[in-house]
C-alpha cells in the first residue's frame, strides 16, 4: 500500500434549497443563477472531512436521513457541495443505483457499452471485456434482448458486472449488497474482497454492520449530517450499535410507560431468574422457569399468555393463564405475578424466542408484548423443533 | 478524450432513438422531405393555386420548402434541447457526466437530421432548376449558421429553466408555432402592408429565413441584413455560456 490519497474531503457541507412554496422556489433559482449560496435552505451535511488513501476501505454508517447518500452523491460528482472542498484522484466508479442509465429499448450489449462510457471507461479497453461482463452477470443469450425484458435482478447483475470489469481506483457503493438474490450478493462480496486484496479502494455505505466489518478497515458514522465517530471499523461500529441499542431500549421503555399508563402491561420478566434482556442459555432437557409481573390499571386480574417460537417466527408452543384457568398472585393493587415452569424442556438445540403477553381479563385483546431470546444447547442430530416421545418396535 | 467519446455515443444513440422501432428506419430522413413536398404541391399548387409575388407552381413549393426546412432545423433543436435535462433527470441524479452534453446531444441530433433533409431539398431544387447557384449561397450558409446559433443558445438557456419550471416545455410548442407565424415562411413579406412588413424585421429569424431562401433560389445577395441576427445569436450564446454552467452545476438540487 502506498500513501497516495485518492479522496480528500475538508469542511464539506451541503444545503438544499427550499423549493416547495412558489416564492421560495423563485428565490432559490435566482440564487442558483447568480451563483451565490441559497438564502432559504436546509442543511443536510456539515463539516465533513476525511481522507481515503489507495488500498483503504471505509464504511459509511448511520441511520436513514443521516446524509450518507448525499455525501456519496457529492463524492461521485453528482451533487455540488455547498461549502468545503472535495479532491478526487484516479478513476471512480459509483455503484449508486445499479443499471442507472440503462435504456429499456436497447439490448443488454448496447447498454453495457453505453454504461461503460457513462462510467468513463475507454471504449477500446472495454470491447475486450464484454464477454467477461456477460459471464459475470450470468445473462447468457439474453444479452441481445432489450433490457425492458430483463428481470430487476438481471439488470442489477449487469450493472454490477460493468463496474466490476472497470476495476476502478476507487469503488463507491450505496447499499448495493442489499439488492439481488443471495447467491449473487455472495458473488459481489467475493468480488469486492478480491478487489480489496488486489489493492483496490472502497467506500461502502451499508446498514448491515456485518458487511461493513467484513469489507472495511475504517468506518465513519454520520449522525444528523455530522461526523459522530471516525476510526477503526470495530470501534465505530460497536459505538454505533451501542447507540442503536440504547435508543431502542429507550423507545421500549417509553412504550412500556405508555402502556402502563393505559390498561394492561408486562411490568417485569425473569427467565430462569434473569431479569435483564440477555439471551437465556440452557442445555436441552433442562428446566425453564418464566416469571412475569403484569400491571393492571383497573386492578382486575389480567390474562398472561406465553409462547415459544423459532427465530423465524414459527410458533412451537403457546399457553395462557385463561386456558389453564390459573389465578395470578396479587402483589399489590395493580400488580399480578405469574409463574410457569417447563420441566424437561424438549426443544432441540437452537435459538428461540420466548414471547410474554399481557391481555385483558376477558382474554380478547392483547395489550403488551415482551420478548426474550432463548438458546438451547446440546449435541443432537435430530431434526425439527422438539423431541417427541417415541419408541421403536424391534423384532 | 473520454468525454468526447461519451458525447459521440450519446449522439449515436439519440439518432438511433428517433427511428428505433420504425420500419423504414433512417430512410425517414429522406422520406419525410419527399412526402412533405408532395403534399405541398398537392395542397398549395393544385388545390389553392397559391402564388407568392411572381412565383407560381413549382416556384411556390421551392419557396415554402426552403423556409420550412430551415425553420424545422431551428425549432426542432430548441424543442429537443429544452426537454433534454428534465427527460434525463434520473441519469443526472445518478451519474456524473458533463451535463451540457445532455442538452447539446439532442440539439446536435436535430441539427444533423434537419440539415441532411434541407440539403436533400436543396439538391432536389437544384436538379429541377428551381435553385440557382451564385454568391447568395455563401450568405445563405451564414444565415443558416446564425439561425442554428440562436437555436442552440435558446436550448442551453431553456433546458435548465425547464427543470425549475416544467411550464417551459408545456408552453414551448405554442410559442414556437406563434413565432413561426410571425416568420415569413408561408407568406412573402413583400405582399404585406409595409408597416407590418417592417415590424416583422424585429423578429431576428425573419432576415435569416429570407436571406437563406432568396440566396439559394436566386443565387443573388439579398438586402436582408445579417448583422443584427448575428449579434443576437452571439449575445444569446455568450449569455448561455455564462449562465448555463451555474445552472447546470446546481441542477441536482432542484430535481
Amino acid at each position: 500500500m502506498n500513501d497516495e490519497v485518492l479522496l480528500e474531503l475538508s469542511g464539506v457541507g451541503k444545503r438544499y434549497p427550499r423549493v416547495h412554496r412558489r416564492r421560495d422556489r423563485w428565490s432559490s433559482i435566482l440564487d442558483a443563477i447568480a451563483g451565490r449560496p441559497y438564502r432559504l435552505s436546509t442543511s443536510v451535511l456539515s463539516d465533513i472531512g476525511f481522507t481515503l488513501k489507495r488500498g483503504e476501505s471505509l464504511g459509511l454508517i448511520g441511520e436513514n436521513g443521516a446524509g450518507k447518500s448525499t455525501l456519496l452523491r457529492m463524492i461521485c460528482g453528482v451533487a455540488e457541495p455547498s461549502e468545503g472542498r472535495i479532491m478526487r484522484r484516479g478513476s471512480v466508479a459509483p455503484l449508486l443505483e445499479l443499471g442507472a442509465g440503462f435504456h429499456p429499448d436497447y439490448s443488454g450489449r448496447d447498454n453495457i457499452r453505453m454504461n461503460a462510457l457513462l462510467l468513463g471507461m475507454p471504449g477500446a479497453d472495454f470491447e475486450a471485456k464484454v464477454q467477461q461482463i456477460i459471464d459475470f452477470a450470468e445473462i447468457g443469450a439474453y444479452i441481445d434482448e432489450p433490457v425492458k425484458h430483463y428481470s430487476s435482478g438481471m439488470k442489477v447483475r449487469l450493472g454490477f458486472a460493468v463496474v466490476a470489469s472497470a476495476r476502478p481506483d476507487l469503488l463507491i457503493t450505496d447499499e448495493v449488497l442489499a439488492v439481488g438474490d443471495e447467491s449473487f450478493q455472495k458473488k459481489c462480496v467475493a468480488w469486492i474482497e478480491g478487489y480489496l486484496r488486489d489493492g483496490g479502494t472502497l467506500l461502502l455505505v451499508s446498514h448491515g454492520m456485518y458487511h461493513v466489518q467484513k469489507l472495511c478497515k475504517h468506518a465513519l458514522w454520520l449522525n444528523g449530517g455530522r461526523i459522530e465517530a471516525y476510526g477503526d471499523v470495530f470501534d465505530v461500529t460497536q459505538r454505533y450499535l451501542a447507540y442503536q441499542e440504547a435508543k431502542s431500549a429507550r423507545r421500549r421503555a417509553e412504550e412500556r410507560a405508555h402502556a402502563q399508563s393505559g390498561d394492561y402491561a408486562v411490568a417485569s420478566v425473569a427467565i430462569n431468574g434473569e431479569s435483564k434482556d440477555v439471551p437465556t442459555v440452557m442445555p436441552m432437557r433442562a428446566t425453564l422457569d418464566v416469571d412475569a409481573t403484569l400491571y393492571s390499571a383497573d386492578g382486575r386480574a389480567p390474562v398472561f399468555a406465553v409462547g415459544i417460537k423459532r427465530q423465524d417466527g414459527t410458533p412451537v408452543y403457546g399457553i395462557s393463564s385463561e386456558l389453564d384457568a390459573i389465578e395470578p398472585l396479587r402483589q399489590s393493587e395493580h400488580d399480578f405475578r405469574f409463574s410457569i415452569r417447563y420441566p424437561d424442556l424438549a426443544l432441540l438445540p437452537g435459538t428461540y424466542t420466548v414471547a410474554l403477553h399481557a391481555m385483558d381479563p376477558e382474554a380478547i385483546r392483547l395489550f403488551d408484548t415482551v420478548e426474550r431470546s432463548l438458546v438451547v444447547t446440546g449435541r443432537s442430530r435430530e431434526v425439527g423443533l422438539v423431541q417427541l416421545p417415541h419408541r421403536w418396535h424391534t423384532p | 478524450m473520454n468525454s468526447l467519446q461519451l458525447a459521440l455515443a450519446l449522439l449515436a444513440r439519440d439518432l438511433r432513438e428517433r427511428y428505433l422501432s420504425t420500419f423504414a428506419g433512417f430512410a425517414w430522413v429522406l422520406l419525410t422531405p419527399v412526402l412533405l413536398l408532395a403534399i405541398f404541391s398537392f395542397v398549395f399548387v393544385q388545390l389553392l393555386g397559391a402564388r407568392f409575388g411572381s412565383r407560381v407552381g413549382g416556384d411556390v413549393i421551392a419557396f415554402l420548402a426552403l423556409g420550412l426546412w430551415s425553420w424545422h432545423a431551428f425549432a426542432d433543436a430548441v424543442a429537443r434541447g429544452t426537454g433534454a435535462l428534465a427527460a434525463n433527470s434520473s441519469l443526472i441524479a445518478q451519474i456524473a457526466l458533463p451535463r451540457v452534453w445532455l442538452v447539446l446531444v439532442p440539439v446536435l441530433g436535430a441539427v444533423i437530421i434537419q440539415t441532411v433533409s434541407l440539403t436533400l431539398v436543396v439538391v432536389l431544387l437544384l436538379a429541377t432548376g428551381k435553385a440557382t447557384l451564385g454568391p447568395g449561397w455563401a450568405l445563405a450558409l451564414l444565415a443558416y449558421v446564425e439561425l442554428l446559433g440562436i437555436g442552440i443558445a435558446l436550448a442551453l438557456l431553456l433546458a435548465p429553466l425547464n427543470v425549475f419550471f416544467r411550464d417551459v416545455s408545456a408552453l414551448l410548442p405554442q410559442v414556437l408555432t406563434f413565432w413561426m407565424m410571425l416568420t415569413p415562411i408561408f407568406f412573402d413579406r413583400a405582399q404585406l402592408k409595409p408597416a407590418f412588413a417592417e415590424w416583422l424585421l424585429l423578429n431576428p429569424v425573419t432576415p435569416l429565413i429570407e436571406t437563406l431562401r432568396n440566396g439559394i433560389l436566386d443565387g443573388a445577395t439579398p438586402a436582408a441584413p445579417l448583422l443584427v441576427p448575428g449579434l443576437v445569436a452571439l449575445g444569446l450564446l455568450l449569455l448561455a455560456w455564462r449562465v448555463s454552467p451555474r445552472f447546470l452545476a446546481r441542477i441536482e438540487d432542484f430535481l
